[in-house]
Order: C-alpha cells, then structure tokens, then sequence
C-alpha cells in the first residue's frame, strides 16, 4: 500500500489586472476501495477568505472561492496525500462476453435501481457518439470474448492506431478531428475510447487523476506524469467499474490516484473560473506525483 | 356573471363558430352561452362601435405606455408594439373552479417531481420515471443535484398553456417551469382591457388579479431566510429578451429591483447587488433567466447573463431563487406521457387536467404507435436543446417526408415523442372591423403561497386572428386578450389597486445599481453631446454665407475647423467653407464613423433602449422618432432632430423623479455641456492673430453657445469681451454658463453615497468645490486681454472635468477604487 505525495501548481497569468475571480476546483483525490486520501491542503494567492467545498453528483470534491482584490496573477497549489492500495487483479476469463454483458446493463438500469449507468451511455459535449470512434472496435468478437479482454484489446488496437503527441490538440480540439489525425493526449484518447465503448453499450466514464512520477524499479516511466492524467473506467457486470488506460494500454494500478469520476472532461475539470476584467490569460500547470516513505506520515 | 334576461340568443355581429372547434361565445346550434350573453348585453345597442372605440382605445394605450416586446426576425429584429386584442377570454365562475382544482394538482405533481430529481431520484431508482429522462437529459443540470429538499419549494412560479378541444376539455398543452413568462403582460393586459371597455368589466363583474400579487409578493418574501426585510431582485436577461418589457413592468410593479447578471456579485456564499452605494445583499432572485445561463462557473460557461458562484450559493441556501435553478429537465414532453400513473403515485388520486396524449419513443409499444399513426401526430424532440429539430406536423407532411421522419425516430427512438394534435377551441376576436373565431390557448398562472399553490384568477390568451393555424406564437404574428374570470354573482370587494409602495431605488440612494448609475450618466452625456453637435451643425450654415462671414472671415474658418474636429475630420488645405461644409455634413451622416454624430446617435438609441423602461414612456416614442431621421443630416433634418432632441431634455428635466440616477444623468449632462463650453471658448474666443476679439465673433460665440439671446436680454448695449465672459463663465443665472454647470455638479456630488470610497469621494467633492471657487474668483479681465492665460484656463479646466468623469466611473461603476 505505497503512500504518494503530489503537488500540483496552477497559475493564471493576465495581460491585466483581473478585479476579482471565482474558481471551481476538482483536485482532491477521491476516496475510494483501493484509495484514501490521507491530506489535502490548498494554497491560494491572492487570499481567498470564503473557500467552500461542496460533493457533487458524481461524488467528487468541489472546492470553491472568490478573489476580492485586483491582481494580475492567481496561483492554486494543491498537495495531497493519498494511500493507494493495488484494485483486486482483474480476471479476465470470469466475465461475460460484451453480447451478454448489454442486456445485463439495461437490465440494472431498468429493474435493479442502477439508472445513474444510463448517463454513461449518452453523448456528452465533448464525448460525440461516431461512428468512427465506434468502428475502432471492428474486429474485436463480441459473442465469446470475455469482456475484460475485449476491453484490453480495444485498448491494444488504440495503442496501434494513436500516437501519443502532447502537441498535437488541446482541451477545445474537436474529437473528430482527434480521430481523423490520430494523434493527441491521455484526454483524447480517454475521450475516444469512451464513445467507443458506451456505442457498443457499456457504460463508460471519464477519470481525472496523476500518476507515479517516478516508475517502480524496472518498469519504464508512464507517460503523461508531469501533468494530470486521464482514463477511462468501464462498467462490467458482476463486477463493476474497471479502469483502463488507453494511453498506457493497461488497466489501472497502484501508481493512478483518482481524483474525479464524471461523463467526459467537462465534468471533471481540475480547475475552471470565471474573472473579471483581465483580458486573456495564460495558464501554467506543474504537477510533482512521488511516493512517500510511510513512517513520515504516521505519528507516533 | 349574472345570466343574461334572454337565455337563448344568437350571436350579434354575425358572430359564428368554425363548426369543427369548441367555441366559447356560441355553442353548436349557434345559441350564446351564459357569460358571453351577458358580456353583449352590456355592450350596449351598438356593440360594433363599442367595439372599434374600445380597440382605438386599446391601440392608443399600447402606443401612449409603450407596451412592447422584442421580435426575432433576423436582420428586422426589433421592439414591437405589444398586440392586444380589446375583446377578452371569459370564463365563468363555475368552470373556473374545477381548472383552479386541475392546475393547483399539477403545480403540487410538478413540484413533487422536481424535488425528487434534485433530491433523492426515487422515482428514477424505482422505474416511475425511464431513466433516460433523468439521465440522458441535458436539462438535468447535476451541479444543482441536492437542491431538491423534500420540505422545500423548487417550483415557486407555474404557468401552463390550456386549450380546449372540441368536447369542450380543457387540455393541458405545455408546462412552463423554469423561467415562466407573461405575468407582467398579463397585468398590463388587465389594466389597458379594463381602461378600454371600462363599464362592461365593472358591470360583468370580473374578478381581481390584485389579491394574486399580494399573495406571489408575501410567498417570495417568505422564501427567504432573512424573515425581516428581505431584499429581491427580479433577475432579467436584459433589453434584448423578448418579453424585457414585461420584466421591466413587472418589477415595477412590485417594487424589486430590477438587474442583469452583470449588477450581482456572489461572494460568502451571498448575493449581494453592485449599487452606487457598494454591495448590497439580495436575499431572493425572481429568476427570468434560464438555469443553464445562471451561473459560468458551473453551467454553461459560455453564458454572459449570469452570476458565477450563484449555484454554489443557492447550495448554501443564502439566497433563494424562484424558480430554483434546474426546473426546465422536466418541460420534456415525454414526462406527459407517465404524469397519469405519477399523479396517483404521489398524490394518491388521479390526474384532473388531461395532457394531449402523448407517446415516447423510448417504450417499445409507444413506438410502434408513434409510427403506425404519423400523420395524425406532432413529433417532438424529447428535449428541446439549441439545435434541435422543431416539432414536425404529421398531417402536412408528403409519404417520402414521413418515410424520412420515421427512420430518424427508429435511428434513435427515445429521442422523440409523438403527441396528438388538439384542435384548439375558438374564442371571438376583433379583427378588421369584425368578430371572428379565432383559435386560443390562455397561460395560467399559479405561485407558492402557504403550503399550497394560488391560481392567478385571469392569464394570458394568445390567439391566431387569421383563425386557420394551428399554432399561436406571439413571436408569429398572433394577438393577446385579457382574461376575465367571472365571480358568481356577487361583485368583487378586493381593491382596485393596490397600497403604493415607494421603490426602493427612491428610498436608498444606495440601491441604485452601478450598471443602471453608469447607464443614465452616459445617457446625460451622449444627449448633451448630439444636441451640441446638432445646434451647430444647423448654425453653420448661415454662418458662412457671404454677408455674414465678410464680417470677420476668420471666425467662419475657426468655427468651421472646430466643428469637423468634432467630427474627427480636418478640412483638406484650400477648401471652399462650402466644400466644408458639404464634407461636415457628410461625415456627420457616417455611423461607422466613431466620433460622428451619427455614430452619437447610435449610442444615444443603445443606451436609451437600456434604460427606457425606467424613464416616462414617452421617450421610448422619441427614440423611434429618432431612429427614423434621413440619412443625410442637412438643415432640416438637423432641425427636427433638434426639436427631438430638445424635446427629450425637457423629459429628463421635467417627467423624472430627482432620484440617483436622474443626478447621474444630469451629472452627464453639466460635464459634458461644461466641456463642450470649454472647447468652444478655447477655439474660437481669441482670434488665432492675438488681436482682441471682434463683435461678430463675441457673437458667434454666443449664439453657438445657446447664449445669445440670454445675453442680450441681460446685457444692454454693445457685445465686449468682459462682459460675455461674464455671462458664459461667471454668472450664476445662466443655465448654459460654466458656473452654472459646475455648482450642479457640486450639488450632485455633495449628495452621492460614499461608502463604496470615501476617500476617493472626499478627494472628488474637493476636486468640484475648488473648480466652483476657481471659476467664481477668475479674472475676467485677464482671461479677456490674454489669449494665452485664457486658453490655458479653459483647457485646464476641461482636463478637470475629464478627471471628474473618470474618477466617477472608477468609484461608482467599475467598483475599482479599493475603499
């Protein structure tokens, strides 16, 4: 069970002095089975006297605040501390074939009190159902293989088909267009390979978290780890919510710290203002994710 | 209404029903029924010309009170006189009971619902309600998830459309929940009818729409947590909505201040409103906005009508809203088709108000009937988001469009509903001097109040003169009618009006919106500014000319040169005072020109549509006077719109309250005249050779000043430098002179709140006082002998009052001085 510490800095530059501000925030890591969120501390300049938080529909943590005073400059750092356990390890073979497992879903939705799964079907604005993202898992066999494997064939078929190019988009470019040029980042990917799933009827979400910075010995570093990371997290009957991660091509372990569950970015977005006056921003991110030694933490 | 002496009359006018539809004035032998007999009786022996006096009357009350709504026409989008027909809807006492009892159930169901999808979504995890339209809706807005209390009101203010079908049913057509409209309308509706056909309403009698808004008013007091004194704001999306008049009227007519997104700030989990006099709390928001635009944080970011934190504040439960925020996910027709077995479910008994019957798509046997029966159906989208389809009449489509139609709807079946078409029920309209049957729907409208919801007895019916279409839109050329629901009998004890109540706007100086301050200052300015340029423009002329400009050729050129620097143009080298003035007054005309007068005018109109709805109505009239001056502004044009403009000073200086915001107009007005004074004595007091000024040009000056004649009545004898400057700088008693104007800024200034600076405010005051001694103790003798020391006075002077004005937008509008 490693404990991880992660910073993470955002700065909002203006071309002017901005009057005042007001900011949403998703950046503390979730709790959950595999996870605990030991600490979370922000920092805020200028002051924010009226910081909130508020748990949202998904049950993430919203932190709101306000900036009263002129200032040309906002800084938001985060840290956190979060235990993260390793998800019991995924059986591929016990799970029903993608061809089962859809009745099984609309089954829950309408019989067993699970209709919060039908939102992870939908299109959302940033996650358009095309045919194109759908056909990304032609070929694949819905009748026998078992779901988790489909899952990670998918997710071998994106790694053939994707390169991993943080240049290439940014949070406003177009899905299709990601599609067409095959090239983007872990929230492209992320965003892809949900409108692929939730088109052959699996409910499937958007996770915003971090990763490990530095790799467990022997293993090559993961890419995206300077900043937030993104993946997608599948609904697989009997079973539940499985995380995948379409940029790396593996289901999630011990070194991905959750931090927010919703649709598609929208939903999540780690921060999100609104200022007045100011003129156009710039906005600068550093995110330090590395484990803690244990006995640091625990007080004596 | 009493029945009428003779039970069994036919229709007067030739009146008669379209056969098909239920018709509420005759029924199908062409007999009249009970209300309407009595509603002729006491028309009188000639209802046709009761009739034409009563619609004159209606249609000059529209104009005089400058009723309108905006239009949606693409490029001839624009405020349009409001349609009012003078005949109104009757409903009689009996019939309107068992609607009130149908739409008191429904508001109760509604609001039910709405608690239960914002709160615990029982009925989504039971099956009551598809899922699909929880959780597939982009109404259901999750940031608001948990804003539905099970002992709270999410649903404050209903309306609903009703129509009746042939049988006589009165159906329910659609749900308004979110940001429901018309309520302002319907009252104006009330008051211009009544004026109109003033005996027949009192003799009818027609029941009170007073008691109704006393009760909306105590129920949004009640929402509040701060029981004292509550402060509410009717939240607009401002003058270019559609229905701006009626939110303008509305507020008005209940004393809340009225504001934009822009005039509200949330900070501490609190509303508060920007006012002249810094923050001031609000403690309920009548919301006209709609949900998905409240708040950029947390909703649609893109949104410039709302206030971000609002959501977060609403969770706090700081502020109340009414409607709260979120209610539009259940304005999907496809709700309609579960409201039956929802009604028993949680009211325990059976829905009293039919819906048109309607199938969605997402049920497999509703489908299969949805495309078995196209044409006899409407097809709607289950949601109704920006790009969605419009709904799409079956029985007008070709065979291959309704083959098209059905595979849309099996590509995506629970993307549609198929209702059935109701065959709206007529009701008689005046229309091109006749009494016609003219297909209706009436909204009604029902608020919180003590546990249970109250019905407004009256509403507003829309109706289709042309009397063949089956769809009434205001937006499409329909007319309105009051509502007049009868009492039974006995005639109405509620007062006529109700107690005044002072606003709040005339009580606190304070509670001025800055936005509203910064409005009504530049609207003092741009008017100053036009009728300056205006007066000019129509004295150059005879200025020039031969005779006149012989006598010092100097002044002709100076003034020349300082009015087309006004117009941001220099004359080309050698040009003919004629060629100046042909180009003066070209560029005058030229709106894409920033400084023109054109462009001035322009502004002028913006600002006026701003803030129109708190002026007299009658400026709303002088601005479309206004706005429809020639292209070229020559001699006469320039005439007429002097008198316009003359005219509208003359509103502002006589037909307002002295309230804030009339002193921030006329803060405008005194600094901008001062400078355009200021500007004239620089340029044209001293001849540019440094000999002392000439009689025709001591003149010119006052005449372009507005003072000559003024001067002459108080000056005997020849012009002389002196003397004129006493009369335009020194003296007391000329309204046009610089003294004049800065004692009233003074005047003002000494009145304005200091809260939001104080020492900013102290710095401005001082800043007026020492000008006033200034100009009190300048040597006029000084100023008269030395062009240089004079020239350098007024420009100093100018740069003081463009301080002034910039200080005052920093302190009240802009809110950027720190305090």
């Amino acid at each position: 069970m490693p404990i991880i510490r992660i910073t993470h800095h955002t700065t909002y530059r203006h071309g002017g002095p901005a009057t005042a501000a007001w900011q949403m925030l998703q950046l503390q890591p979730r709790n959950e089975t595999a996870q605990e969120c030991l600490d979370f501390q922000l920092e805020i300049t200028p002051a924010a006297p009226d910081l909130a938080t508020r748990t949202d529909y998904f049950g993430n943590t919203h932190h709101f605040f306000s900036i009263r005073e002129p200032h040309k400059e906002l800084s938001i750092t985060s840290r956190s501390t979060v235990r993260r356990g390793q998800e019991s390890s995924p059986l591929p073979g016990i799970t029903l074939p993608l061809a089962a497992a859809r009745p099984h879903v609309t089954t829950l939705i309408r019989e067993h009190g699970q209709f919060q799964l039908e939102q992870y079907l939908h299109a959302t604005t940033a996650v358009p159902l095309l045919p194109g993202t759908a056909a990304l898992a032609a070929g694949l066999d819905p009748l026998s293989t078992p779901l988790l494997e489909w899952i990670d064939q998918l997710g071998k078929k994106f790694s053939e088909t994707f390169v991993f190019d943080p240049t290439a988009t940014d949070i406003s470019t177009p899905l299709a267009e990601v599609l067409y040029n095959r090239r983007g980042v872990c929230q492209d990917f992320t965003h892809l390979f949900i409108s692929c799933a939730r088109q052959h009827g699996l409910p499937a979400a958007y996770v915003s978290g971090y990763l490990l910075t530095k790799p467990p010995p022997g293993k090559k570093r993961l890419l995206g780890a300077d900043a937030m990371h993104a993946w997608a997290s599948i609904f697989v009957p009997e079973m539940g919510w499985v995380d995948y991660d379409p940029t790396n091509t593996c289901f999630t372990g011990n070194g991905h710290i959750v931090v927010a569950r919703g649709r598609d970015y929208a939903d999540v977005s780690p921060t999100r203002g609104v200022f007045s006056g100011g003129g156009i921003h710039r906005l600068k991110i550093g995110v330090t994710v590395e484990p803690e030694n244990e006995r640091e933490l625990i007080p004596e | 209404m009493s029945l009428s002496p003779f039970p069994s009359r036919s229709a007067p006018l030739g009146y008669a029903s379209k056969g098909s539809r239920y018709d509420e004035c005759v029924d199908a032998t062409g007999r009249l029924r009970a209300p309407w007999s009595g509603f002729f009786d006491y028309l009188g022996a000639d209802p046709a010309a009761k009739l034409r006096t009563a619609t004159d009357a209606c249609h000059r009350a529209i104009i005089e009170q400058d009723v309108s709504m905006n239009v949606y026409l693409g490029q001839q989008s624009g405020s349009q006189p409001w349609p009012l027909d003078a005949v109104p809807l009757l409903i009689g006492a009996t019939e309107w009971k068992q609607i009130t009892r149908g739409l008191r159930q429904r508001a109760h169901l509604l609001n039910a619902l709405l608690v239960d999808l914002y709160g615990p979504q029982k009925l989504l995890r039971e099956g009551h309600l598809p899922a699909k339209l929880g959780m597939a809706n982009p109404h259901f807005l999750r940031a608001c998830a948990g804003l539905g209390k099970p002992d709270g009101v999410f649903l404050h203010s209903y309306a609903v459309d009703l129509a009746r079908s042939p049988d006589g049913q009165w159906w329910v057509i659609e749900d308004r929940l979110d940001a429901p409209s018309g309520l302002g309308y319907t009252l104006q509706n009330r008051i211009i009818a009544r004026q109109s056909l003033p005996d027949v309403f009192h003799r009818a009698p027609v029941q009170r729409l007073y008691q109704f808004f006393q009760d909306y008013r105590v129920s949004l007091e009640a929402l509040s947590r701060n029981r004292e004194s509550p402060h509410i704001t009717l939240l607009s999306p401002g003058p270019a909505n559609e229905t701006y008049f009626e939110q303008a009227y509305l507020s008005r007519y209940l004393g809340y201040t009225l504001a934009e997104g822009e005039d509200l700030v949330t900070r501490d989990g609190q509303v508060f409103l920007r006012t002249v006099g810094g923050l001031k709390r609000t403690d309920v928001l009548v919301r006209r906005v709609d949900s998905d635009f409240c708040d950029p944080l947390e909703l649609d970011p893109h949104s410039l009508l709302g206030v971000p934190g609002l959501v977060q504040a609403a969770h706090g439960g700081q502020i109340a809203l009414a409607n709260q925020l979120g209610a539009r996910a259940l304005e999907t027709p496809a709700l309609l088709a579960f409201l039956q077995p929802l009604c028993r479910l949680l009211l325990g008994e059976p829905l009293l108000l039919p819906s048109a019957g309607t199938w969605w798509g997402g049920q497999e046997g509703p489908l299969n009937y949805i495309l078995e029966h196209l044409p006899d159906l409407v097809v709607k989208p289950v949601f109704r988001t920006a790009g969605a389809p419009p709904p799409r009449y079956g029985a007008r489509m070709g065979k291959a469009a309704r083959a098209a139609l059905a595979d849309e709807i099996r590509a995506q079946p629970w993307a549609w509903c198929g209702q059935e078409r109701v065959l709206h029920g007529t009701t008689p309209g005046w229309h091109e001097g006749s009494l016609r049957p003219m297909p209706f729907i009436t909204r009604f409208f029902l608020a919180w109040h003590e546990g249970d919801y109250t019905v407004m007895p009256g509403g507003l019916t829309r109706c289709n003169p042309k009397g063949e279409d089956m769809i009434v839109s205001l937006q499409q050329g329909s007319i309105s009618k009051d509502t007049w629901v009868l009492h039974e009998g006995k005639t109405d004890t509620t007062p006529a009006l109700p107690p005044a109540h002072i606003t709040e706007a005339l009580r606190h100086p304070a509670a001025t919106p800055s936005r509203m301050a910064d409005n009504f200052f530049w609207l003092g300015r741009y008017l100053e500014r036009c009728s300056q340029v205006v007066r000019k423009l129509e004295k150059i002329g005879p200025l020039i000319r031969d005779e006149i400009a012989m006598l010092d050729p100097a002044v002709a050129a100076d003034t020349m040169r300082l009015v087309l620097s006004s117009q941001d143009t220099i004359a080309p080298a050698g040009a003919t005072l004629e060629h100046q003035t042909a180009l003066l007054r070209q560029v005058a005309g030229q709106r894409s020109r920033g400084s023109s007068l054109a462009a001035n005018l322009d502004y002028l109109g913006s600002l006026l549509d701003r803030i129109k709805v708190r002026m007299p109505p009658e400026a709303g009239q002088m601005l479309r006077q206004m706005r429809r001056r020639p292209a070229v502004l020559d001699a006469a044009a320039c005439s007429a719109l002097q008198q316009q403009l003359t005219a509208f000073e003359g509103l502002t200086a006589e037909a307002m309250p002295r309230d804030t915001a009339w002193r921030f107009l006329d803060l405008g007005r005194r600094i901008e005249r001062g400078t355009q004074l200021l500007s004239l004595l620089h340029a044209l007091l001293h001849p540019p050779d440094g000999r002392p000024p000439t009689e025709f040009r001591l003149q010119t000056v006052l005449h372009l000043s507005d003072c000559l004649s003024t001067y002459r009545s108080v000056f005997h004898g020849s012009l002389n430098t002196e003397a004129a400057l006493d009369w335009l700088f020194h003296s007391p008693e000329n309204p046009r002179g610089l003294h004049f104007q800065i004692d009233r800024i003074n005047t003002h200034l000494g009145t304005l709140p200091e809260a939001l600076a104080p020492q900013a405010v102290a710095a401005l005051r001082t800043l007026a006082s020492r000008m006033l001694s200034g100009v009190r103790l300048a040597k006029l003798a000084e100023l008269a002998a030395d062009p240089l020391k004079a020239r350098a006075t007024f420009l100093e002077l100018r740069l003081e009052l463009a301080d002034m004005s910039d200080q005052l937008t920093q302190i009240y509008f802009s809110h950027a001085v720190a305090s």
